[in-house]
């Protein structure tokens, strides 16, 4: 039974600007330490999320919503396990898959088979469930003889389609996914849609972070709201979602 | 597992969960220089090959020995430096090159220093060549003691895969140790019996003798030059790989909490 439990979770990032970076400072303020007072810059912190506490079971198919900078990619790497709470818990049973960054290792002399083996055995894939579910990817992607030439040959479309076509093999308890639809993308959201709630089913959890608010009521059941790293509202679709639309008209 | 060790222990068990990518990392990385190009890796080996041609010949004439003593001596030297150093100077890089792996999954730290040890190793595999040619025309027969040579390959590899943990993580929060490192390794260079012999040094012969390094081309150069194991250089060369693990175990442990935001 997949479960996310967060209970009271905060993320800070180090600010280290291109002074704290160095070595140099920082043994000048060891030296600085014995006579003077020290001119350390520790402390300096962006804290992106603030006591956030939320639970989510089996079914859940969760849109996160808020302005820019409201901590969405932040809770959802925190969630993913990529970042480490600052202070509270947070506890996720079930296999995690994510969906964030689409374009990364696509080295242009690449084909497209080449990368579905890459993303695949990245995201933890063996290879013999793999290579069995390529001919599935490549249909799913749609690059007919594209998926034997190489990435650079391809447009932007082909690559969101066929890195989606990858990181949808595995079917994880938990599927994350940042915002990776861009307005160009219309055509293939569908489906797109249709295949995360194949794979994840009624029994999995889906996070979903995105702008695109009609979309997201079309797919999701529970939205949650943040907004300068703090979680605002936490409700039905429908309830989040005009509330949001009477705060930000732009949305 | 929970307790001290955590931190170290997840990043070994996701390295351990994505155990099909890191071979196909090293690989691809390697198959990607071959793209487009006749030689690929080769090309290295190549500019290798003069190196040591030149330097072999140079040699031979400043130390008033023959070509047949120095040219082995040098090819073995160069071929292992720049596996040493390659490796090293690449992982200084590694997680701000790979960063974009780092925040799509939970992924590991150890695996990807596990994939550039295996990439600097199939590399290392093009250069034997070079080896394989200078034995040939130098006359120099395979022995029993060229497998002690490959057995002592793995002492030095575990040794970089420490160095490199450490490295990467460290050059991650301090972008100054780059530079740095580069610079040691070619302070290294010279200060090391890569080209010259420690018997050449009189007098001096401390600085190859408290030099780790030393001992860890010894314990693959002597045999494979035809000479005894020196068990002397093996024993140091043994400890020195145990303290460069257990230093990498503890910054990657002391830092993988914070490491992915500081890239």
């Amino acid at each position: 039974m997949p479960e996310i439990v967060l209970d009271r979770v905060s993320l800070d990032y180090p600010l280290l600007g291109a002074g704290d970076k160095s070595l140099r400072a920082l043994m000048a303020n060891a030296l600085r330490a014995a006579g003077q007072p020290t001119r350390t810059r520790r402390g300096g912190v962006v804290r992106a999320l603030r006591n956030i506490t939320l639970t989510a079971g089996p079914g859940d198919r969760i849109a996160l919503i808020g302005p820019n900078g409201a901590g969405k990619s932040s809770l959802l790497r925190l969630l993913a396990g990529i970042f480490r709470p600052s202070a509270g818990a947070a506890r996720l049973t079930g296999q995690i898959g994510t969906l964030f960054d689409i374009g990364y290792g696509m080295e242009g002399d690449l084909s497209g088979y080449d990368f579905a083996l890459d993303r695949g055995l990245f995201k933890g894939m063996d290879r013999a469930t793999l290579l069995q579910a390529l001919p599935e990817i490549r249909r799913f992607s749609g690059l007919g003889g594209f998926f034997e030439q190489p990435l650079r040959t391809y447009s932007d479309g082909m690559r969101v389609r066929l890195a989606f076509a990858v990181s949808t093999v595995i079917t994880p308890d938990i599927l994350l996914i940042d915002e990776i639809f861009g307005a160009g993308d219309q055509h293939f959201f569908e489906p797109a849609c249709d295949r995360i709630l194949d794979k994840i089913g009624r029994s999995g959890i889906t996070v979903f972070s995105t702008h695109w608010l009609e979309l997201a009521d079309r797919f999701c059941n529970r939205a949650i709201w943040l907004e300068a790293g703090q979680l605002r509202y936490d409700g039905p679709v429908a309830e989040v979602f005009s509330a949001y639309r009477d705060q930000c008209p732009h949305a | 597992m929970t307790g001290y060790w955590q931190p170290l222990w997840r990043d070994l068990q996701v390295a351990f969960d994505q155990a099909a990518f890191w071979p196909h990392l090293a690989w691809k990385t390697v198959r990607l220089t071959y793209v487009r190009s006749l030689l690929g890796p080769f090309w290295i080996t190549l500019t290798l090959g003069l190196q040591i041609g030149a330097l072999s010949f140079l040699l031979a004439a400043l130390l008033d020995t023959s070509s047949t003593l120095i040219t082995p001596w040098v090819t073995l030297g160069l071929i292992l430096w720049t596996f040493i150093t390659s490796s090293l100077s690449e992982s200084t890089s590694l997680i701000r090159v790979q960063s974009p792996y780092f925040f799509d999954r939970e992924t590991s730290v150890s695996g990807f220093v596990a994939a550039l040890l295996l990439r600097q190793s199939i590399l290392l595999g093009h250069h034997a060549v070079l080896w394989l040619l200078v034995a040939v025309v130098f006359g120099i027969a395979p022995s029993a003691l060229w497998l002690l040579a490959l057995a002592a390959l793995p002492v030095l590899i575990l040794t970089l895969f420490g160095l490199c943990l450490c490295l990467c993580v460290l050059t991650t929060r301090f972008r100054d140790l780059q530079r740095l490192v580069d610079l040691v390794l070619m302070a290294g260079f010279f200060l090391t019996p890569v080209l010259w012999r420690q018997h050449d040094l009189i007098n001096h012969d401390f600085i190859a003798t408290w030099n780790p390094l030393t001992h860890l081309l010894a314990i693959i150069r002597a045999p494979l030059l035809g000479d005894p194991m020196p068990l002397h250089s093996l024993t140091i060369s043994l400890v020195v790989a145990a303290l460069a693990l257990l230093a990498g175990a503890l910054t990657l442990n002391t830092c993988r909490r914070n490491l992915i935001s500081w890239i």
